[in-house]
């Protein structure tokens, strides 16, 4: 165990050492060395999971580890530190209600709590393709304990959500169907009004089916969990893909939801954020952006640049600078860093900025006069490749200087000898 | 080496040879696929298999001339197949005898003029008839493979050959770096005491005399002269042996000397290079040596563009004189017979070695061809569509070095008035570019040919303009305007770079940029990647100037800006085009672009969109629906 916690040292990153480290401290535990053990295995899960608290199978694990060990409070808190980041998991919340009912028998004092907790699973994993599991527990919770609190009336809710959930597409979508025909033909239906109700069902069957079926088109070419293994790039156009579909079909929430499904599952790349962003966007909810995108960096380990671009880029919209300076204290970018000096008017600043770094292509961007252009042309003490690209495509523009640069402007000549000559 | 036509294929449109039944098949195979060495060698073995089967006095002269078309149609397209030429000697040898056997040897030679092999082999044959040929094949064989290598047959024959006076061989062959050059040394010294050492040293006598403190040849004992002449020779052996140990090195891991299509094999002609490379570095002056190992490497190599550009490099900074006639006899062997055709720096560098050495002629003449060869042009069936757009490009490119800016913005210029049908004919009045070949190519442009123009005028105009200067702005700003409805521009990326970049970079302003770039993502068929490109050009200007962009541009905001980068819900590039009319055109295409579905199966009162609460008291009243029979409606394609 000693090997592999060194071992971790040096790659903290490596799921598969992690997972060694845990299987070695969990074989030692047992009901009768629970004391000596425990806080080991505890420790290494919140290491894990707060490098990486995507992980929703290690959530799990752990939670139930607390379950077996009969540590009620300590696994209802794991749930719910689980649910602040993989809130949209359909299995971690089927876990966690299932964890309740037995954990916390339902009674009269608690059933409303209970009401309460479904329906706030529900507007979080209400609309997944994957939701019918938890469905099922909640039409189960409501049919089971109809008769618990007659002023809360379980039997029309249930009634009322079978109906509700009739027109959600999904993965397992006909049990609630066979359930409501069941429902009609028991006659216990609280509202027996409607003589055409069998056919109406019947209808909604067949724009049910063929929705889902559609959605199945997209959800059969992905893998809706986190893990750490590379994603192919047809799987994230797919994803791509699946969002713009829901955007055209779909209401804002179910959107929502299955945005935060996306990111969920390809937490890594930017490609699904950055589009949930733009819709953001482009609904102008510039508040949930800010959140999403303060979110998304905080759940990346690697390539934050781009996500801090636009978290600046964000913040100087709304005109806190301040917060946009702050945020380029933690990534260095010239070229955003040189945008805002040159808008509090530091040129000074700037010319700093160049001599220390020499960033050549934030001259082709930035409209700063010719001479101080010259100026910055003139300074270079390396010539590199990238300087001299675009030193030219500068001088394209302005055939003035040419002269001064001989050396760059001959070259492009391309002579017949010296282009010959260098391939021997 | 005839001439300047460009042609590496379809030289011979054969006179459809004949042959027995069975061979049909195979050779209909190889008239489709010619490049296919398998199916070729399976149509010889065939043909071998027949001929050891039957006397070779049986075989038709339909058959053998069909055997003879075989050959010739493979060996005139891969020249340096040279097991094939033996192949072909050793067939006709049992058809026709030895007299046509060594025709087909004296054509290989001609083809594969560096191999040794084939060398032996005609001149072998040549000495067994005792033809009268062999004396003069055999110095044409020394004068151009003496220094190969492994030529030690060809001078043992050489010297056999001159007997009579072999001290002028011996005195050159003991310089050359030889497989066998230890022999060759032996053999000298065991000859060498028997001339003067005025015969020997030629030269290098009176050096190799003061060493001895000697003046003249006579006051040398006959002990003297022979160590004289002992320690001459065997400082010449010395170096040859450093430089044969050297090139051993490289010759030991060269697997194969003659041409393979069955397997390639990249170490072998890294082998080649790293080889020429040391010679070149050590030994640039041995001229002789240098070509030989060049051609030597080609036959393997023939089909390698750098290889070939290699040898022209060294022969254009080398001292020979005929720098010209060299070049072009390997500049038009290489273009007409080896290089594949979709690699053609080669052939853009013919042509501005032709200008180099000004002749502007002949580099229209053979620019033009490749134009029309690449065309599609003359009923072949082939356009290569990048050869041609290129080619066109050298050429122009090659004009304007050659008439000046101002004279090839009037050809341009010219050009692009006719091919937009504003004037009737070429009007431009150059020098030195004539009208008619300024007509010859405008016959040859096309819709994508006539892009290249455009670029290389417009930035030859660029290069001209100043853009503080209204005037010469104006002027860039005008053909935009004049030309950027054309169809043919809809795909041109240089295009619309060149105008992104100008008023980008250029010009910084910011409302033209972004006027144009509405355009390319609404009108045009440009790339998704192109046209990313372009948004994230846009996106950096915009974000390096934060403060003239707060001042300029209040409508939109830079977080928007960014946005453009998914642009639009399908990403889809038919639909691109209509994604400023309407999100419905976009939903009913969605998953079948170009194909309308509309009418799709929907509930018109769906809880999900109005906010379902559980808390109610009401039982959801019935559902109503739309399109409910479409659900499971066939997708109308197209009949």
């Amino acid at each position: 165990m000693e090997q592999i916690s060194i071992d971790l040292l040096k790659d903290p990153y490596s799921v598969a050492k992690w997972d060694r480290l845990l299987q070695q401290s969990v074989q030692k535990l047992s009901k009768a060395s629970t004391d000596q053990y425990l806080p080991t295995v505890r420790a290494v899960f919140d290491a894990l999971l707060t490098i990486y608290p995507l992980l929703e199978n290690y959530w799990l694990k752990y939670a139930h580890l607390e379950y077996e060990l009969a540590n009620f409070v300590e696994s209802k808190a794991i749930y719910n530190r689980a649910l602040r980041y993989v809130s949209y998991s359909p299995r971690v919340w089927l876990a966690y209600l299932e964890f309740c009912l037995v954990a916390d028998p339902v009674c009269v004092s608690n059933c409303l709590q209970y009401l309460k907790l479904f329906e706030s699973a529900r507007s979080y994993v209400g609309f997944h393709y994957f939701s019918a599991d938890f469905y099922k527990l909640y039409l189960e919770f409501l049919s089971t304990y109809k008769n618990i609190d007659p002023t809360l009336n379980f039997q029309l809710k249930y009634e009322r959500l079978l109906r509700y959930v009739l027109e959600v597409p999904m993965y397992n979508y006909s049990p609630f169907f066979t359930s409501m025909f069941d429902l009609i033909d028991s006659g216990e239906l609280t509202h027996t009004s409607d003589k055409g109700l069998r056919k109406n069902i019947t209808d909604i069957y067949v724009i049910t089916q063929y929705k889902a079926f559609k959605l199945y088109d997209f959800e059969k070419k992905l893998h809706p969990y986190f893990d750490l293994k590379p994603i192919a790039i047809n799987e994230l156009k797919t994803w791509e893909k699946y969002m713009a579909y829901l955007e055209l079909n779909y209401p804002h929430e179910y959107v929502i939801q299955a945005y935060e499904r996306s990111v969920l599952a390809t937490c890594n790349y930017n490609d699904l954020w950055l589009k949930y962003m733009n819709y953001l966007t482009n609904l102008n909810k510039l508040d949930s952006l800010n959140e999403v995108l303060k979110r998304a960096i905080s759940l990346r380990k690697f390539n934050k640049k781009e996500l801090i671009d636009r978290l600046i880029d964000l913040n100087l919209f709304n005109s806190n600078f301040l917060v946009s300076k702050n945020l380029l204290s933690t990534q260095v970018s010239i070229n955003k860093l040189t945008s805002l000096e040159w808008l509090f008017g530091n040129t000074a600043v700037i010319t700093r900025l160049f001599e220390s770094s020499q960033p050549w292509e934030l001259l082709v961007y930035h409209q700063l006069d010719n001479d101080t252009k010259l100026k910055l042309f003139k300074s270079c003490k390396n010539e590199t490749k990238e300087y001299r690209q675009v030193l030219r495509f500068w001088l394209k523009y302005n055939p003035q200087y040419r002269n001064q640069f001989k050396t760059i402007t001959d070259t492009t000549a391309n002579d017949f000898d010296e282009e010959l000559t260098a391939f021997l | 080496m005839n001439g300047h036509s460009i042609l590496p294929v379809d030289r011979h449109p054969s006179t459809p040879a004949k042959g027995p039944e069975e061979f049909e098949r195979l050779k209909t195979e190889v008239d489709t696929s010619p490049n296919n060495i398998h199916k070729w060698d399976e149509l010889f073995a065939k043909i071998d298999d027949r001929i050891n089967s039957v006397n070779p006095k049986d075989v038709s002269a339909e058959f053998k001339s069909f055997i003879h078309t075989c050959y010739t149609e493979l060996l005139d397209r891969l020249p340096f197949l040279v097991e094939h030429w033996r192949r072909f000697s050793i067939i006709e040898y049992k058809l026709n005898g030895i007299k046509s056997s060594i025709e087909v040897l004296s054509r290989s030679v001609d083809a594969v003029q560096f191999s040794v092999g084939l060398w032996e082999d005609y001149l072998n044959a040549l000495a067994l008839e005792k033809d009268e040929k062999y004396g003069h094949a055999l110095e044409m064989c020394i004068s151009l493979n003496g220094h190969h290598f492994n030529s030690h047959n060809i001078w043992d024959k050489y010297l056999e050959h001159k007997k009579d006076n072999v001290l002028p061989v011996y005195l050159k062959l003991i310089h050359i770096p030889l497989y066998e050059y230890a022999k060759y040394y032996n053999q000298f010294a065991e000859i060498n005491k028997n001339y003067s050492l005025k015969d020997i040293l030629g030269d290098d006598l009176e050096e190799n005399l003061q060493r001895f403190g000697k003046t003249s040849p006579d006051e040398c004992s006959v002990i003297e002269s022979h160590q004289i002449i002992d320690e001459f020779s065997y400082q010449i052996f010395a170096t040859n042996q450093t430089r044969v140990n050297a090139k051993w090195e490289f010759e030991s891991k060269i697997t194969t000397l003659d041409l393979n299509l069955k397997v390639s094999s990249d170490t072998e002609s890294d082998n080649w290079f790293a080889y020429l490379d040391y010679e070149i570095q050590h030994y640039k002056q041995d001229y002789n040596t240098i070509t030989n190992l060049f051609e030597r490497a080609l036959i393997p190599n023939c089909f390698n563009q750098k290889l070939w550009l290699k040898y022209l490099a060294y022969i254009n900074v080398s001292d020979e004189s005929h720098k010209f006639q060299v070049m072009d006899s390997i500049y038009s062997r290489c273009v007409n017979k080896f290089i594949p055709l979709d690699v053609n720096f080669v052939r853009f560098s013919y042509g501005r070695f032709l200008l180099k050495h000004n002749k502007v002629d002949l580099m229209n003449d053979y620019l033009l061809d490749l134009v029309k060869f690449f065309g599609g042009d003359n009923n072949s069936k082939l356009y290569l569509k990048s050869g041609y757009t290129e080619t066109v490009e050298s050429l122009l490119v090659n004009w304007s070095k050659l008439v000046g800016t101002e004279a090839f913005l009037q050809i341009s210029q010219s050009l692009l008035e006719c091919y937009f049908e504003e004037s009737k004919s070429i009007t431009a009045e150059v020098e030195t570019v004539s009208r008619s070949t300024v007509n010859l190519l405008f016959s040859r442009l096309n819709d994508q040919s006539i892009l290249v123009v455009i670029k290389l005028y417009l930035n030859t105009l660029l290069s001209v303009s100043d853009l503080s200067n209204p005037k010469d702005v104006n002027g860039l700003r005008q053909f935009f305007n004049k030309h950027y409805k054309r169809p043919q521009l809809r795909s041109s990326v240089s295009f619309w770079k060149f105008y992104v970049e100008l008023e980008g970079a250029g010009m910084f302003n910011f409302s033209h940029l972004h006027q144009i770039i509405k355009y390319i993502q609404k009108e045009t068929t440009l790339s998704k990647i192109v046209v990313n490109k372009f948004l994230n050009f846009q996106y950096n200007l915009y974000t390096s100037n934060y403060k003239r962009f707060k001042a300029d541009v209040d409508d939109d905001s830079i977080i928007r800006y960014q946005n453009n980068l998914s642009l639009n819900p399908t990403d889809n590039k038919y639909l691109l085009a209509s994604y400023g009319k309407s999100i419905r055109d976009i939903k009913d295409q969605f998953e079948h672009p170009g194909i309308v579905i509309d009418n799709k199966p929907d509930i018109t009162n769906k809880l999900m969109n109005q906010n379902f609460d559980l808390f109610s008291d009401e039982f959801p009243y019935p559902a109503t629906f739309k399109n409910i029979e479409k659900a499971n409606a066939p997708i109308p394609f197209p009949q």
